[in-house]
């Protein structure tokens, strides 16, 4: 569907009402509202890598996947600024390789902000963050390169992964790393399951900045997701319902039944 | 009432291109001068502003309605000047990124580091590909022509080749050592593995080959398992994350388009 | 304080831990071994590889199809078998083929395929297929597609101007478009549904991913908006069997069935180590 406009219902009503769910999740929350986050152990994870890796003196690798400069990535970008306000405490090495040049400036300064605020601005090495190609498979040797030489004590993969995945989390498991991995590619959660310690799934990816910083801002958006997704399941039993009475062909409500199917049949 | 504006920024005539450049660059010095000099209470509220604006225009474009004939509203003519802004975003930026390589790489040639020497070949690759990608596409010297050839389709394309199948082998290695029935669950998923590998190949397929194509003992066919297991039950689970991904995804960016985006640099002093 | 000596290792032990590159040396022999002494086994069809076929069967003779090869060479093992398993259909029904890639590598692939396959039959290009070429920006040249064809494709990959070629008589937009066939090792199916699919009721989808990316593709298939999936390697082998050709993918099918085999025995043999050793444990 290029426009809305070719067929305005169903996005209106699943998109715009989801929109002001969270907006107002969003507001309560801000008003003191006490809100619940279930425990996510990939995210419990991060520390006991961090600290892993300062008890063996080995590097901190960080990888926000080879996708652009999207939400994903800011997310991702986000869940680093937390790990690396760790490294700056402890004083780890860390090593990002980045593979989107936009992504490599704005991770630049996310990083330095980091250490700044935990006042070790001089701990920070602009050269831990590299940009290395924008080519996917070029980007991935690269990234292996690093994992074998560098003898990584702990990798956290967060962002856009795609066939690479795999060949970051076997090498860092070659390595004897512990491994922390998220992403919003579904083909890409079961190699990340194989070949890490902690896998992130899902729109957990989307709760990890909510989950890290308890923000309530976040925690509220994270509710109005829920209230958002319990709408598309209200929506899924609607039309299973509505289909079987089409097929069932039951009297009087079958009509209705196929209107509502309409209503929301886009292709 | 929009036609002024299309047309001030569609192509130009070679003539007054020069003057629309110059202007451009003018336009640019003073921006950067005025956004420099802005009381740093003025920042966040601008950036908040631009933020909501570039939003609105993408939602905009896909709510307003369309002509039928031209499938186009008012906004959509904009989508193309739009996208290069980003392309041009995105080649700026990449000056930065290939000054990060040559930094880091550099200096390990420079200071003659562990493997000074891996750095080395990898910026005369970096250069050779450039300088000859560009002969490549502006200039006819024959002997360049074959040797980006050689470059890109004898080198890249089977280097990348390589790397892709490594998976292969990963594969091997992670699945021989994730694969242990620790639990009920890892054997369940142990087991729909199996019936998914021994559907996808014909040897598996040749296993239940005994069995009828048709009536219900057909079902028990591994072919007919696996597509069960891929198109019902795997299915269903995808489109539970889907729906999630696209929640939490129209989450953040509701977040970030109306400046409420809490944590990293967005809370930044500017 | 007494040494501690080394705990033994026990065979069982030994079993669950075998050196990785023992498990790369047999993979790379049960790959290599079938190339040279072929392994023929039947194909069983699958419904997703009928569908993609019996929508193109269905399309009338001198219909318009656009295939957009967006791969590389990282997964031309998959890939290419399935362009050219595709185009020889297209070709065979005498349909009219315009091929295009989002990717360089794959625009420079396409066009190698195309031009051999349209050798074996008889195509002439610029009257019977077209080649587009290498188009960035794939949200652009989608919508623009949809609006304007001979807009957005002025020239082909030579730089030709395409208006006047006979192949794109009567296309105008999307509407004269009787079907788009994407190969590709991306999620790009989700462009060509959320921008192109819809602004035609009649277009057909047809989708060839690698075989990792297949099985998010299922519910589009269900949905009606993806008409056929054509799976990996083992979807164009049958599309190969199909369209009664032998070629790549079925030359490798030998390959992907031992390997196959070699991880299942693998996961086995680890298990055995795994329960004996928890076995004699307790």
């Amino acid at each position: 569907m290029q426009h809305a406009f070719e067929k305005i219902e169903p996005v209106l009503i699943v998109e715009v009402l989801t929109a002001i769910i969270i907006i107002w999740r969003i507001i309560s929350a801000q008003r003191g509202k006490e809100l619940f986050i279930r425990r996510i152990p990939g995210l419990n994870a991060i520390d006991e890598a961090i600290g892993r890796a300062t008890e063996m003196g080995r590097p901190v690798l960080m990888v926000p996947g080879i996708g652009g400069f999207s939400i994903i990535a800011l997310q991702a970008l986000s869940i680093f600024s937390y790990i690396a306000r760790s490294t700056a405490r402890f004083g780890n090495r860390i090593l990002m390789p980045v593979a989107d040049a936009t992504v490599y400036t704005v991770a630049e300064e996310v990083i330095r902000d980091a250490y700044q605020s935990e006042g070790h601005p001089e701990r920070f090495d602009p050269d831990s963050i590299r940009f290395l190609s924008d080519r996917q498979f070029a980007f991935a040797s690269g990234v292996a390169g690093l994992i074998q030489r560098e003898q990584i004590a702990s990798s956290f993969m967060f962002g856009e992964f795609f066939a690479e995945s795999l060949i970051f989390a076997e090498t860092g498991n070659m390595v004897g790393a512990i491994q922390v991995a998220g992403t919003v590619q579904t083909t890409q959660i079961p190699f990340f399951i194989a070949a890490c310690d902690y896998t992130i799934i899902g729109d957990e990816y989307y709760a990890a900045s909510a989950y890290i910083s308890r923000n309530p801002t976040m925690l509220g958006s994270l509710v109005g997701q829920d209230f958002g997704k319990l709408l598309i399941v209200s929506l899924c039993v609607i039309g299973s319902v509505a289909a079987t009475l089409v097929a069932l062909n039951v009297p009087t409500l079958s009509s209705a039944s196929k209107w509502l199917i309409d209503l929301f049949t886009i292709r | 009432m929009l036609e002024p504006i299309v047309r001030f920024f569609s192509a130009q005539p070679p003539a007054v291109l020069p003057y629309y450049v110059a202007g451009a660059v003018v336009f640019s010095v003073l921006l950067i001068f005025v956004l420099i000099n802005l009381p740093s209470r003025m920042r966040k509220p601008l950036i908040a502003l631009v933020t909501f604006l570039a939003g609105l225009f993408y939602a905009a474009e896909f709510f307003l309605p369309i002509d039928k004939t031209t499938q186009k509203n008012v906004l959509t003519d904009y989508l193309v000047p739009a996208s290069k802004l980003g392309s041009l975003l995105g080649g700026m930026t990449l000056t930065l990124g290939i000054l990060s390589l040559l930094r880091v790489h550099g200096r390990n040639i420079a200071r003659l580091r562990a493997g000074w020497y891996n750095s080395l070949a990898l910026l005369v690759a970096m250069v050779a590909m450039v300088v000859f990608g560009l002969m490549d596409s502006y200039s006819a010297n024959a002997t360049a022509k074959k040797v980006f050839n050689v470059l890109f389709e004898g080198m890249l394309i089977n280097m990348d080749a390589t790397m892709f199948s490594l998976i292969a082998f990963y594969i091997v290695s992670a699945s021989y050592r994730a694969f242990r029935i620790r639990s009920i669950e890892a054997t369940i998923l142990m087991i729909t593995a199996f019936l998914v590998m021994l559907g996808q190949v014909p040897v598996g397929n040749a296993l239940t080959a005994w069995l009828p194509t048709e009536g219900w003992l057909a079902s028990l066919r591994v072919e007919n398992i696996k597509q069960w297991i891929l198109s019902q039950v795997n299915a269903a689970a995808l489109r539970a994350i889907a729906f999630g991904l696209g929640v939490g995804g129209l989450a953040i960016s509701l977040r970030i388009w109306l400046s409420l985006e809490r944590g990293a640099y967005f809370e930044k002093e500017i | 304080m007494t040494p501690q000596t080394p705990k033994q290792v026990t065979f069982w032990e030994r079993l669950q831990a075998i050196d990785r590159r023992i498990l790369y040396v047999l993979l790379l022999a049960v790959i290599i071994f079938p190339l040279f002494v072929p392994i023929r086994l039947p194909m069983v069809t699958m419904p997703s590889t009928l569908k993609l076929y019996q929508a193109i069967e269905s399309i009338p003779e001198g219909g318009f199809v656009i295939v957009s090869a967006t791969w590389s060479g990282g997964t031309r093992a998959e890939n290419m078998p399935q362009t050219e398993a595709i185009l020889r259909h297209l070709m065979k029904r005498r349909l009219r083929v315009a091929v295009f890639s989002f990717d360089q590598q794959g625009s420079q692939f396409s066009y190698n395929i195309a031009s051999r396959v349209a050798k074996d039959f008889g195509y002439e290009y610029g009257k019977d297929w077209v080649h587009w070429g290498f188009r960035p920006v794939v949200g652009v040249v989608m919508k623009s597609l949809v609006r304007d064809i001979p807009g957005t494709f002025a020239t082909d990959r030579n730089g030709k101007p395409t208006k006047d070629m006979p192949v794109m008589r009567g296309i105008k937009d999307i509407k004269n478009v009787d079907a788009i066939v994407e190969i590709a090792a991306s999620g790009i199916y989700m462009d060509w549904i959320g921008l192109v699919v819809g602004a035609n009721p009649k277009l057909k989808f047809g989708f060839c991913p690698t075989a990792v990316m297949a099985p998010e593709t299922y519910p589009y298939m269900d949905s009606g908006q993806i008409v056929g999936i054509m799976e990996g390697m083992r979807g164009a082998a049958e599309y190969e069997k199909l369209v009664n050709t032998i070629g790549l993918a079925t030359k490798g099918m030998g390959s992907i069935s031992l390997a196959h085999v070699l991880i299942m025995l693998l996961i086995i043999i680890g298990n055995i180590g795994y329960i004996v050793t928890r076995v004699r444990g307790s």
